[in-house]
């Protein structure tokens, strides 16, 4: 079990009759990109937010790099880049002097400013004013500002926002190569799942300001279950069968359809089951990742 | 706390203050010398370096100095308020304190070289009025040593306002308004009108022993400006410490 980079417990805050993180227990291991997922509003930011101090909890304890935040908030932020919600700049000054002002305060060497440019692509235009920047330069300037220096953790808070397609292919490959080959750990949020299930390895899943779902992403294909639908000769007595055998079936017209949650399918047995009323015709659907997060995120559904 | 500094630095909209500094300096010589050639002023002051000392340190201390105070704090903070750049300070490794007193200390350095600009200008235009030999160096250096060090607490009551107003514009109202009342309130006997930082500089820079001088004690006076530096200070660290500006 590899170590836990950031872990909370029962973290909590609460604004006026809201709350907009309510008892949220993150587990993020080390060397992992770790997607957390929401609908917008879900309180994605706001426990980002918490993470980095920029928000106190209200209840509930972090832990990162296994000490407490915000107690030790000095130590864990040495080791964390970060970008959240929009990127930060001062638009009167070039990429290259913003990167020189963080560089300055966290008294890094020159020689960095000029690799991360590199990594971002931005090394033409660091010498631009970044109020002339495109929303995918600054966004790709906020990246760069937090990998300067050198993080272990790196929280990315929708990244991808305003950035074109093969922008979206660049920082996900960067993203991959910074975990698997540099042992980055890398916590994301995203509010669509196609952004992140294609390069994390678990995935946090809050809805409402509550973890619905936290766990490797495999696990949660397990989950999306299958139907099976048969159209039968005659569904009456079909049905009546199944139910007897403790299957949940829904029945339309002459359509049954059969889910099965779980993952050891007894297929054959159902078409044993249901050979005697005529099967005319056999059909296996899978929902979705999307269709599963959105069934996890919607309203009144809970795991 | 060198650093954080020099990284301020590198943040000031330079051409946008240097221009300003030098509007300011020469409108002060300005008013310095045409009070000097007035004839409301003339039948009580003899024409010489002292009378325009006089001329230009009240103009200064009145409403310029106070003024710049809260137009540079308002700069200091403008371009952390509109890009997020409180946040990204907030997220480095970096004592919030540490970041009120540099931008403190910026305020402060800038407040420092208008004072340098201040006696400068005064001496090369009084050399070129040809004003005589009644120049008081002893004068000149406490004015402007002492007037610097009585804006602390208004560059500390700016520079707390600044943190929290994120509209510029009402920030620069507000210290222009406070400056006017400047008028009034350097009328009152220093013990009073101190309590009001905008005045203290004025207090500290006008001559003592004219017909025109503030009613001042010195140890009281100095009393106020520490106490109420101190209380600046202190809410706008805590500010800062509370995260406000998020």
């Amino acid at each position: 079990m590899p170590q836990l980079i950031v872990e909370t417990k029962g973290l909590t805050r609460r604004f006026g009759e809201q709350v907009p993180v309510n008892e949220v227990n993150l587990e993020v291991p080390e060397g992992k990109i770790y997607g957390f997922l929401g609908p917008n509003g879900a309180g994605k930011t706001t426990t980002i937010k918490m993470l980095l101090g920029l928000l106190r909890a209200d209840a509930g304890t972090i832990r990162m790099f296994g000490q407490e935040m915000p107690e030790n908030s000095l130590d864990i932020l040495r080791k964390v880049g970060s970008l959240v919600e929009n990127p930060s700049y001062y638009g009167h000054l070039t990429g290259y002097k913003n990167l020189k002002i963080l560089s300055t305060l966290l008294k890094l060497p020159d020689r960095r400013i000029g690799e991360v440019l590199e990594i971002v692509r931005l090394t033409s235009s660091a010498d631009r004013k970044v109020s002339g920047y495109s929303l995918g330069m600054k966004q790709r300037l906020g990246i760069a500002a937090a990998l300067l220096r050198g993080p272990q953790l790196l929280i990315l808070d929708e990244p991808t926002n305003g950035l074109d397609p093969a922008g979206i292919q660049e920082i996900r490959h960067l993203m991959l190569s910074l975990a698997h080959d540099q042992g980055m750990t890398i916590l994301l949020s995203s509010h669509l799942l196609s952004e992140v299930d294609t390069i994390a390895d678990e995935i946090g899943i809050i809805s409402s300001g509550r973890l619905v779902y936290q766990g490797a992403l495999e696990l949660l294909e397990r989950r999306r279950g299958k139907v099976l639908e048969f159209a039968v000769e005659r569904p009456e007595e079909a049905l009546r069968t199944l139910l007897l055998q403790g299957f949940a079936v829904e029945r339309k017209g002459n359509m049954l359809s059969v889910s099965a949650e779980k993952a050891s399918m007894p297929q054959a047995e159902l078409l044993k089951l249901l050979g005697p009323y005529g099967i005319m015709n056999v059909r296996e659907i899978s929902k979705s990742l999307e269709e599963l997060f959105m069934e996890l995120t919607g309203t009144g559904v809970s795991l | 706390m060198e650093y954080l500094m020099k990284a301020e630095r590198m943040k000031l909209q330079y051409p946008l203050i240097l221009i300003l500094l030098l509007i300011g300096t020469l409108g002060t010589v300005m008013l310095g010398i045409n009070s000097l050639n007035s004839e409301n002023f003339a039948g009580f002051y003899v024409r010489g370096w002292k009378t325009f000392y006089l001329h230009m340190a009240s103009f200064h201390g009145l409403f310029l100095y106070p003024l710049y105070a809260g137009v540079l704090a308002s700069f200091i903070c403008r371009y952390e308020h509109i890009n997020g750049g409180w946040k990204q300070l907030f997220c480095l490794p970096v004592p919030r304190s540490r970041v009120y007193y540099a931008k403190l200390g910026t305020l402060m350095l800038l407040l420092g070289l208008i004072q340098l600009l201040f006696a400068g200008s005064y001496l090369l235009a009084g050399e070129l009025l040809q004003l005589g030999n009644d120049l008081d160096v002893a004068e000149l250096i406490t004015g402007t040593v002492g007037g610097w060090l009585a804006i602390l607490p208004f560059a500390a009551l700016q520079l707390w306002v600044s943190m929290r107003l994120k509209s510029f514009v009402s920030s620069l109202i507000l210290s222009a308004s406070i400056v006017i009342a400047n008028i009034v309130l350097t009328g009152l006997h220093a013990s009073v009108g101190a309590w009001f930082p905008s005045t203290t500089a004025y207090y500290a820079m006008y001559p003592r022993g004219t017909a025109l001088s503030p009613r001042l004690d010195v140890i009281p006076f100095i009393l106020i400006v520490a106490a109420t530096s101190a209380a600046y200070i202190w809410a706008g660290r805590r500010s800062l410490m509370r995260g406000a500006q998020l």
